[in-house]
C-alpha cells in the first residue's frame, strides 16, 4: 500500500517534470521559433495522454523495493560517448535500488541487431527495457511485442514508430532548427553560404536534425546551402569532407553545420590546418571535447544535452511503471519527456559544470 | 621494338588507369580537381589506409590475411593516449607513450604470427576473432569514453603539422611505402615471403624458415596498423572505443582491387597502393562534383569494376590469351 502511494507521488512528480522540461526547452532557447513551440504543444498533449492511459490498469505483480528485477539498456552504440553517458546515468539512478540487475547490450549501430536483442530480453523475462533505437520503424515490431509481453519499454533519444511506455527525447528537430537560427543570426541580414556535413544516410537522428535545420533555412532565404555530404558520424571522415568543401568553394563558405560534434571537431581541425579561421562551425550533442573546442575557438557552438540526466530520467520513468498498475501496452500515444536543448557557444560554455560534461 | 614499348606501357597500366580517372575529373571539375590543395587533400585522406596497406600486404602475400589492422590501430591509439594523459607532458613521456603504442601492435602481430604459423587455423577466422578481442581491450582501456589528448601538443603535431605544405602523415606513408617496397623486392626476406606465399611446402623443403617468415610478416602488419592508429589519434587529438572501425574492409578492398592474390605469393605493393588511390580519388571526385552521398557507393563500385576489367583485359592481352579472353577463361577450362 505504501509502495503504491509512493509510486502515485512519483507519477505526479514525473508528469510535472515532463511539463517543466517542455517549458524548460522553450525557455532555454528562444531561437527555436514557432515550430519548436508547436512541438512543445504536442509534448504537453502527449503528457496529458499519460493521465488518460492510467485508466487502463493491470494487477500489480512486482514490488520494485523488494523483488529481484532485471532491466536492460540497448543503446544503438554502447561505445560512443553519449551511449556511455546515458548508460552511466541509468546505472547511477538504479544504484539506489539494490534489488535491480542492470545490463547494457550493444546495438552495434544495427537496427536488426537491436530488434534481436529486444526479443532476447523478452525471452529472458526482463522486467523493463530502455532502448535507444537506431531506426524507429524497424524497432516498432519488437517494442510492440515487448509491451504485449508486459515489459514496459522506455526509449531514449530516438523512439520506435508505435505507442509504448515512454520516450525521453533529445529534441533533434529543435536542435537543428536552433542551429539554423544561430547561424543566420551570426551571418546577419547579408546572409552567406553554408555547407552541411551529414550523418550516415538513413540514420533517423540525422534526418531529424536536417529537417529542423532546413525549416530554419526556409525562413532565411539570404542563406544558401552550397553543398551537403556525409561524414558518417566520424571525425576524420568529416575532416576529409571539409577539406574537399574548402577545395571546391574556398572563401565562399561562411558556416558549417555538422550532424554531430565529432564531425564538427573534424571540420574545425580541417579549417584550422588550412588557415580558414573565420568559418562558423556548429555541431550537435554537447560532448566534453566539443565544449573544450568551443573554449579554444576551434568550433563555434553545439547543442548540449545532459545525457547523464537523460539516462536517469528514463530510469525513473521505467521504475514508476514497474511499481504501478498502469498497463502501458494499452497506450495509444507514447508519453514524451523532452530534455531541454541548450545552445552553447563561447558566451555560455563556462556555465556547464565539469560534472555534467560527458 | 614495338613489343618492348607495349610491355613498358603494360607495366604502367595501373598508373594509366589512375591518370585516365584523374583526367575525367579534371575535365568535369576544371580548376578544382587538379589543384595543389586537392592533391594534398587526396594524399592526406589516403595516408592512413595507405600505411595500413603497407603492412597488411605482407600478411596477404604469405597467403594469410590480417583483419586486425583496425584493432591494432585502436589499441595503439588508446594505449598511447591513456599514457599521455597520465604522463607529465614531457618529450620523454610522449616518446614512451608512442613506443608503447607501437609495441602493442608488434606484440599483437607476434601473437598472430606464432599462432598462425604453428596451427592450421584459417587466418581470416583467427584475425576476425582477435579483432573483436582487441576492440574489447580498447573498450576496457577507454571505458567507452573519449580519451582527450588536446593538450599533448608534441604528439598532436604528428597528425596536424605540415612540412613544405604537405601533411606529416603523407611523409610517413611515403617512408612506409619505400621501406616496404625495398623489403619486398630487394631483400632475401622479401623473396622468401613470396616463396612461402606461393608454396609453403616447397619453401620448407628448400630450407626457408616458414614460421619465422610468417611471424615477421604479421609483426610488420601489426606495427603498421599501430602506427596508423597513432597518427589517427594524433589527427583527432583523441582515442575512442570505436577508433578505426571499418578500416580493415577498406584495406582489404584496396589490396584485392590492386591485384594481390588472396591465396598469396603474387601481387605487388604498388598494386595495393593503386587500389587505395583509386578508391581515394573516386571518393574525392564524387564529393567535389557534389553528388549526393546515397549514390557514392553505386558510382564508386561501377568505376572500380570498369578499372579492374580494363586491368584484367590488358593483363590477359599481354599474356597471349587474347582468343579466349579474361572473362571466358574459367568456362573454357571447365570444359
Amino acid at each position: 500500500m505504501r509502495a503504491k502511494r509512493l509510486m502515485a507521488a512519483l507519477l505526479a512528480a514525473l508528469c510535472v517534470m515532463g511539463l517543466t522540461a517542455c517549458s524548460g526547452a522553450a525557455n532555454a532557447d528562444n531561437a527555436s521559433g514557432d515550430e519548436a513551440a508547436s512541438a512543445d504543444g504536442e509534448v504537453q498533449e502527449a503528457v496529458g495522454e499519460v493521465v488518460e492511459g492510467m485508466i487502463a490498469t493491470k494487477e500489480v505483480t512486482v514490488n520494485p523495493y523488494t523483488d529481484e528485477l532485471k532491466i536492460g539498456f540497448i543503446p544503438s552504440n554502447a561505445t560512443e560517448a553519449n551511449g556511455t553517458a546515458w548508460g552511466e546515468g541509468i546505472r547511477e539512478e538504479l544504484s539506489y535500488w539494490p534489488n535491480i540487475t542492470y545490463n547494457i547490450f550493444d546495438g552495434e549501430m544495427n537496427a536488426d541487431k537491436q530488434s534481436q536483442l529486444v526479443y532476447d530480453l523478452i525471452s529472458q523475462d526482463y522486467d523493463g527495457i530502455i532502448l535507444q533505437a537506431y531506426n524507429s520503424s524497424i524497432l516498432a515490431a519488437a517494442v510492440e511485442d515487448a509491451e504485449a509481453a508486459g515489459i514496459p519499454v522506455v526509449t531514449i533519444n530516438l523512439g520506435a514508430d508505435t505507442a509504448y511506455a515512454g520516450h525521453v527525447a533529445m529534441t533533434d528537430y529543435e536542435a537543428g532548427y536552433a542551429i539554423g537560427n544561430k547561424i543566420s543570426e551570426a551571418l546577419g541580414e547579408e546572409g552567406g553560404n553554408v555547407v552541411v556535413i551529414q550523418a550516415t544516410p538513413g540514420a533517423t537522428r540525422g534526418e531529424e536534425l536536417e529537417s529542423g535545420f532546413q525549416a530554419s533555412m526556409a525562413e532565411h532565404p539570404e542563406i544558401t546551402i552550397l553543398d551537403e555530404q556525409t561524414g558518417e558520424w566520424n571525425m576524420e571522415k568529416a575532416n576529409t569532407v571539409m577539406q574537399d568543401f574548402l577545395t571546391s568553394y574556398g572563401d565562399e563558405i561562411d558556416a558549417v553545420f555538422c550532424h554531430n560534434d565529432q564531425m564538427a571537431e573534424g571540420a574545425g581541425v580541417a579549417c584550422q590546418n588550412l588557415g580558414y579561421n573565420d568559418i562558423i562551425i556548429w555541431g550537435a550533442n554537447g560532448e566534453s571535447k566539443a565544449l573544450e573546442y568551443i573554449e579554444q575557438g576551434i568550433i563555434t557552438g553545439t547543442v548540449y544535452t545532459n545525457c547523464y540526466d537523460q539516462g536517469a530520467t528514463a530510469a525513473r520513468l521505467l521504475m514508476m511503471y514497474l511499481g504501478s498498475n498502469i498497463d502501458t501496452s494499452t497506450f495509444t500515444q507514447t508519453p514524451v519527456i523532452k530534455m531541454p536543448p541548450i545552445t552553447v557557444d563561447s558566451s555560455n560554455v563556462a556555465n556547464i559544470p565539469q560534472e555534467d560534461r560527458w | 621494338m614495338n613489343n618492348q614499348k607495349t610491355k613498358k606501357l603494360y607495366e604502367f597500366r595501373k598508373v594509366a588507369i589512375l591518370i585516365a580517372i584523374c583526367l575525367v575529373f579534371t575535365i568535369l571539375l576544371p580548376g578544382v580537381f587538379l589543384t595543389w590543395s586537392n592533391i594534398r587533400s587526396i594524399l592526406y585522406s589516403v595516408s592512413l589506409t595507405g600505411i595500413m596497406i603497407c603492412g597488411a600486404t605482407f600478411a596477404v602475400l604469405i597467403g594469410g590475411i590480417d583483419r586486425t589492422v583496425s584493432g591494432n590501430a585502436a589499441v595503439a591509439g588508446a594505449c598511447c593516449c591513456s599514457l599521455l594523459l597520465s604522463g607529465d607532458g614531457s618529450m620523454g613521456s610522449t616518446v614512451l607513450a608512442i613506443l608503447a603504442g607501437l609495441g602493442c601492435g608488434i606484440l599483437s602481430g607476434l601473437f598472430h604470427g606464432l599462432v598462425l604459423s604453428r596451427f592450421d587455423i584459417p587466418a581470416f577466422l583467427m584475425t576476425l576473432a582477435t579483432n573483436q578481442v582487441l576492440y574489447g581491450i580498447v573498450q576496457y582501456i577507454t571505458q567507452n569514453k573519449l580519451i582527450n589528448v588536446m593538450n599533448a601538443k608534441a604528439f598532436n603535431t604528428i597528425g596536424s603539422a605540415r612540412i613544405l605544405g604537405i601533411p606529416v602523415p603523407v611523409y610517413i606513408l611515403l617512408i612506409c611505402f619505400l621501406v616496404s617496397y625495398v623489403v619486398l623486392n630487394h631483400t632475401v626476406y622479401g623473396r622468401n615471403l613470396y616463396s612461402v606465399g606461393g608454396n609453403r611446402e616447397a619453401s620448407k623443403l628448400s630450407g626457408i624458415n616458414c614460421r619465422k617468415v610468417i611471424c615477421i610478416a604479421y609483426m610488420i602488419s601489426g606495427f603498421m596498423g599501430a602506427l596508423s592508429g597513432l597518427i589517427l589519434s594524433s589527427m583527432n587529438q583523441q582515442a575512442s572505443a570505436t577508433q578505426a572501425t571499418g578500416y580493415e574492409n577498406d584495406v582489404l578492398a584496396a589490396i584485392v582491387v590492386g591485384g594481390i592474390s588472396l591465396r598469396g605469393g603474387s601481387g605487388t605493393l604498388q598494386g595495393a597502393m593503386f587500389g587505395a588511390f583509386l578508391i581515394g580519388i573516386i571518393s574525392n571526385g564524387l564529393r567535389l562534383l557534389g553528388i549526393d552521398a546515397i549514390y557514392h557507393d553505386l558510382v564508386k563500385g561501377v568505376i572500380i569494376i570498369a578499372a579492374i576489367a580494363f586491368d584484367m583485359y590488358s593483363s590477359y592481352s599481354m599474356s597471349g590469351m587474347k582468343k579466349r579472353g579474361p572473362f571466358r577463361r574459367k568456362a573454357s577450362s571447365a570444359e
